[in-house]
């Protein structure tokens, strides 16, 4: 009988411990209390790209262009291209 | 009694070895495993795939202007009515060989960026850009058709429409904020869909604009060699002009890679007509280009 006591002891110490596998409480290391990632991930490159900012304030409106099909057709069969081409 | 008793005693202790065992294995893997699972996540992740925000035509063309008018904003427009015009029937030609993935017909705008960097855009909707530098080192009308083209399949694959659906940026039951250019939903999409284009598309879809753009290109009547072409002349760029290459090969895969996938493609679409790279037409109309 003595034997399944001490068997069971070990049985009991043995689960607790798959069940207590929580190491931030075991340790004393609360998760609020972790180190917090600051970085600056996915930044990219601003700086080459700000040079590009000229068109800022500038009037960006631009004229429709209208190409009727007569025009496209024409410019297919200066080129060889489409029906045109051989 | 006493028999089941002496039987259970018995046999308690290799249930135990047994029991420890099993235990064992389950601490070494299964539990640390579920431990490690961020719940949360899969939870959210589960939630987002659930719900696709439904972007029709109507709303990718909403998006795409906005998205365009902040690419003008940003580098200008250069106003040259003949090239512009030159541009946009070179571009109508290779159009017209296109095809989108969901049938609809769309109309595409072409327009000239005011910047000496060498880069093209297209946005959502048939917004297409090229810069004047680009338009520079080009040197004949297949190149040219070339980069129209996967510019144009970009649209036609709805590439940035997909990766704005894959994203999951805006909250459910956001669709109604797709018909409100004012609404903060609205933003979001037009912030994420202007990154996308600023920081590249996926390296699957820039090769996949290169081979679809290439087939309309030839399809049309334009040499199979163009966007390749265009492409050597890239790498051969002095290193006094590659700044004006930083965010084109910043958004794009490297050069040598979709050169040879290019070439590969070519090979086994057996694309083995040689057709015209019409550089005469392109030197005389850009003749104004300055």
């Amino acid at each position: 009988m003595r034997i399944h006591k001490f068997l069971f002891v070990i049985l009991v110490i043995f689960l607790g411990s798959i069940f207590c596998q929580d190491k931030t409480l075991c340790m004393g290391t609360k998760p609020e209390d972790a180190p917090k990632i600051t970085g600056t991930a996915g930044a990219r490159g601003i700086g080459e790209e700000e040079e590009e900012k000229t068109g800022i304030g500038t009037d960006i409106e631009e004229k429709e262009i209208v190409i009727t099909k007569l025009e496209l057709e024409q410019f297919l069969e200066e080129g060889g291209l489409g029906r045109w081409r051989k | 009694m006493e028999k089941v008793r002496k039987k259970i005693s018995l046999r308690f202790p290799s249930f135990l070895v047994f029991f420890l065992l099993l235990t064992s294995t389950a601490r070494a893997g299964i539990f640390d495993d579920l431990k490690k699972m961020d719940w949360e996540k899969i939870k959210e992740t589960t939630e987002k795939v659930q719900r696709v925000l439904p972007v029709g035509l109507k709303e990718e063309i909403t998006i795409g202007e906005e998205i365009a008018t902040r690419i003008k904003q940003k580098y200008g427009v250069y106003r040259n009515e003949d090239v512009r015009r030159y541009v946009s029937l070179v571009g109508e030609a290779v159009a017209q060989e296109s095809k989108r993935v969901d049938g609809k017909e769309i109309r595409y705008h072409f327009s000239i960026l005011d910047s000496d960097s060498i880069n093209a855009f297209s946005c959502p909707g048939g917004y297409i850009f090229v810069s004047k530098g680009l338009l520079k080192k080009v040197e004949n009308e297949a190149q040219l058709a070339g980069i129209l083209g996967h510019e144009i399949a970009h649209v036609t694959q709805k590439h940035v429409v997909k990766a704005i659906q894959k994203a999951n940026i805006v909250a459910l039951g956001a669709e109604e904020a797709l018909k409100d250019k004012d609404s903060k939903e609205f933003k979001k999409i037009v912030d994420f869909g202007t990154d996308l284009i600023f920081n590249g598309l996926s390296k699957e879809d820039e090769f996949e604009a290169d081979q679809v753009g290439i087939n309309w290109a030839y399809g049309i009547g334009y040499n199979q060699g163009g966007l390749g072409d265009f492409l050597k002349v890239l790498e051969k760029t002095s290193s006094k002009e590659s700044s004006k290459l930083t965010l084109l090969f910043k958004t794009h895969p490297k050069m040598d890679k979709r050169i040879s996938q290019l070439n590969e493609h070519i090979s086994n679409s057996k694309m083995q007509v040689s057709y015209p790279t019409l550089a005469w037409r392109y030197k005389k109309r850009m003749v104004s280009l300055k």
